[in-house]
């Protein structure tokens, strides 16, 4: 008796995958990027008409440290954000540069100048970081970014769920980081403070709040 | 003879346009590939199930592929999930019923993989392999860990991270 060529000994057939063959668009990391950037539009808009913007932005003179803190989260939050996308297409020994993974980490660099500087003001000058710290606040910044950070990392999760991401936990961090920066971005268009104080610290707890939360909980909802 | 990679990228190109004449190649010529790349990595026993459900993922993931880069790093990329994740479940699953089988089924698919993974393991230096079974396979905290090996918490990060680091390398090769 000859094995039919389709059909493994304990049965299983490759025919039955062929039939169900039906055709697929492949990923595209540029249309991961797109919906990112439309969530984050959407978070930005809520942002206005919950609570609208700041002051200086709506006379059209924005404080120079609003630009750097935006520039910032958004560059964080592309650099991480892609790397996350391109996890969605898995390989083996990939060149990290071309595979998009290479610059996030570059990105935390240069974003963590914002708490350094922060704790560099703390030590120099106590009372003036105290009077620029603005405790009050601080819970705004986090609840806020992170409402935002849900909607677009909620997206991503949605997105990746198509892809085959090998190292789950990265994905997760990536995705919370990406999702966490472009959330605090949006309500950066909200708050008031421009210090360096303010900056450094609360909204890199809002970002690390969203990475940690990411790390723990896409992981379930990527697994494949 | 196994295609080149120019050859899988084409057939699965044409695949992910629908192309059923293609994909019936395409999907036994990585079932060849995938015998020949999982042959050396697991027992025999367990070999045929694996490369099973590595093509159901393949099918099921086929649009992860983007045509203007290899294949066979694609294709070893999910082979190589689908063994470590069939790994951690049957060392899981079935950790307690081990002694049992050992006896009574020497060929088995669960010794097979525990056998797999401890060999793996065993090419780790010691506290790196100690610290990975506690935490990665029997989900003990760090702090337990830690406490159970007499290694500081932080030691025990260390050793996990390194450990993971070089059973990645060794699954590769």
């Amino acid at each position: 008796m000859t094995q039919n060529p389709n059909s493994s000994p304990n049965g299983f057939r490759i025919d039955t995958l062929v039939a169900d063959l039906r055709p697929v668009t492949p990923i595209r990391i540029g249309r991961g990027l797109l919906l990112v950037a439309g969530m984050t539009l959407f978070a930005a808009l809520a942002v206005y008409l919950s609570m609208g913007f700041r002051a200086d932005i709506m006379a059209g003179a924005a404080d120079p440290m609003f630009f750097l803190r935006l520039g910032t989260l958004v560059l964080l939050g592309v650099a991480t954000g892609f790397a996350a996308l391109s996890m969605s297409r898995p390989a083996i020994h990939a060149d990290p540069r071309s595979h998009g993974t290479a610059f996030w980490k570059w990105a935390i660099g240069a974003a963590m100048l914002f708490p350094i500087s922060a704790l560099l003001t703390l030590l120099v000058d106590p009372a003036l970081f105290m009077a620029d710290f603005h405790t009050n606040s601080a819970g705004l910044c986090i609840a806020a970014s992170f409402v935002a950070a849900v909607s677009i990392g909620g997206a991503m999760t949605w997105w990746m769920r198509r892809g085959a991401p090998t190292n789950l936990s990265r994905a997760g961090l990536l995705i919370g980081l990406s999702a966490g920066s472009f959330g605090a971005a949006a309500y950066s268009f909200h708050c008031p403070y421009s210090t360096i104080a303010y900056s450094g610290i609360w909204f890199t707890l809002a970002v690390a709040t969203c990475a940690l939360i990411g790390w723990m909980i896409v992981p379930r909802f990527i697994r494949w | 003879m196994i295609a080149d990679d120019a050859t899988f990228r084409r057939l699965m190109a044409a695949s992910q346009k629908g192309d059923k004449q293609s994909y019936t190649v395409l999907l036994h010529e990585c079932d060849k590939w995938l015998h020949r790349y999982f042959a050396a990595k697991i027992a025999p026993a367990a070999l045929e199930d694996l490369v099973q459900e590595t093509l159901i993922s393949v099918h099921r993931k086929r649009a992860s592929f983007d045509t203007s880069r290899a294949f066979l790093p694609w294709l070893a990329a999910i082979g190589r999930y689908r063994w470590i994740d069939q790994l951690r479940k049957t060392y899981r699953n079935n950790e307690a019923e081990l002694d049992e089988n050992l006896i009574a089924d020497p060929q088995g698919e669960t010794v097979s993989a525990k056998i797999s993974l401890d060999s793996l393991l065993e090419k780790l230096p010691e506290k790196q392999a100690e610290v990975i079974r506690l935490v990665k396979i029997e989900g003990l905290t760090i702090a337990e860990a830690s406490a159970m090996t007499a290694q500081s918490e932080s030691l025990v990060k260390v050793n996990i991270h390194r450990g993971i680091k070089k059973l990645n390398t060794i699954v590769e090769e």
